[in-house]
């Protein structure tokens, strides 16, 4: 099919028509939604999700004094900072803490740190040679020599040389 | 109509003696067990509303040691893992929050605070 020249122009118009639906100075238009959920809920959904929940809600005292229903996750008395247990006290809850059973604990079972050098070096020492009397007494070895025959085997020297 | 307004500490259960800008300490009767005291990563310090005037000191003290971890880099946790670099030469290291037994002496961020406080 042949275009015309009139048509190629009223596509083109069409065209950019959409593509400047918004000026530049205007917001774009967002596009189509990416990703999953954060999409409309029906209220049937929602209601479905409420009945879901496992745990009855119960009255407690709210944060101004008066008394309110509340679901899962909270706990204490909303009206008093120090009992209150928020949604969120499990992530909040740090392991930095000073727990008395576990200093004292540590304390019952003793040391807990050995110097391993020290104790290799104890034990080196006692069995050390400079320590023990392993090194020979010293002995004259002149002396000793004097002492002992020349000849040791019984044998005189006549013997040897064949004289009577 | 005459009414009294609460000091603020009140109010919120702070201790305003070892409270500092920045660093509130909140005093909980609902903590663990055997826990005295406890440092948030959000600056918090969390102290047993049991304990004794110098134990609250002591245990402040203790936990502001571990905020100078957090603050420095040193120390961080998350809802499942701890994690600690001794210095910045030393590797970092990752403790599973679901096995390590919270709060031991032995472990080197809790041996630094002892000495220091």
């Amino acid at each position: 099919m042949a275009i015309t020249y009139r048509g190629q122009a009223s596509r083109l118009n069409k065209i950019e028509s959409k593509q400047n639906a918004s000026g530049f100075q205007e917001k774009s238009d967002p596009g189509p939604r990416q990703g999953v959920g954060g999409g409309s809920v029906s209220l049937n959904q929602a209601k479905a999700s409420f009945e879901k929940r496992f745990s009855a809600p119960t009255k407690k005292k709210n944060f101004y004094g008066g008394e309110a229903y509340f679901q899962d996750g909270y706990g204490g008395d909303l009206a008093s900072p120090a009992k209150i247990n928020p949604i969120t006290q499990r992530s909040k809850s740090s392991p930095f803490k000073i727990n008395e059973s576990l200093v004292a604990g540590a304390a019952v079972t003793g040391k807990k740190f050995v110097d391993a050098g020290a104790e290799v070096g104890k034990a080196m020492e006692e069995n050390s040679p400079a320590k023990g009397p392993i090194e020979p007494a010293v002995v004259d070895l002149k002396e000793e020599e004097e002492e002992k025959p020349t000849n040791t085997s019984g044998v005189s020297k006549d013997d040897l040389t064949g004289n009577d | 109509m005459a009414f009294s307004l609460k000091p603020h500490s009140e109010v919120f259960g702070i201790h305003e003696k070892t409270s500092q800008f920045g660093t509130p300490v909140i005093l909980k009767d609902d903590l663990e067990e055997g826990v005295e005291a406890e440092a948030n990563r959000d600056g918090t310090i969390f102290v047993n509303s049991k304990l004794s005037e110098k134990k609250i000191e002591e245990a402040v003290e203790h936990e502001k040691v571990h905020l100078d971890q957090i603050a420095s880099g040193r120390l961080q946790y998350s809802a499942d893992s701890v994690t600690w670099k001794r210095d910045t030469k030393s590797p970092a290291r990752v403790y599973s929050r679901a096995t390590m037994n919270e709060g031991h002496p032995d472990f080197e961020w809790e041996d630094e605070a002892y000495k220091q406080s």
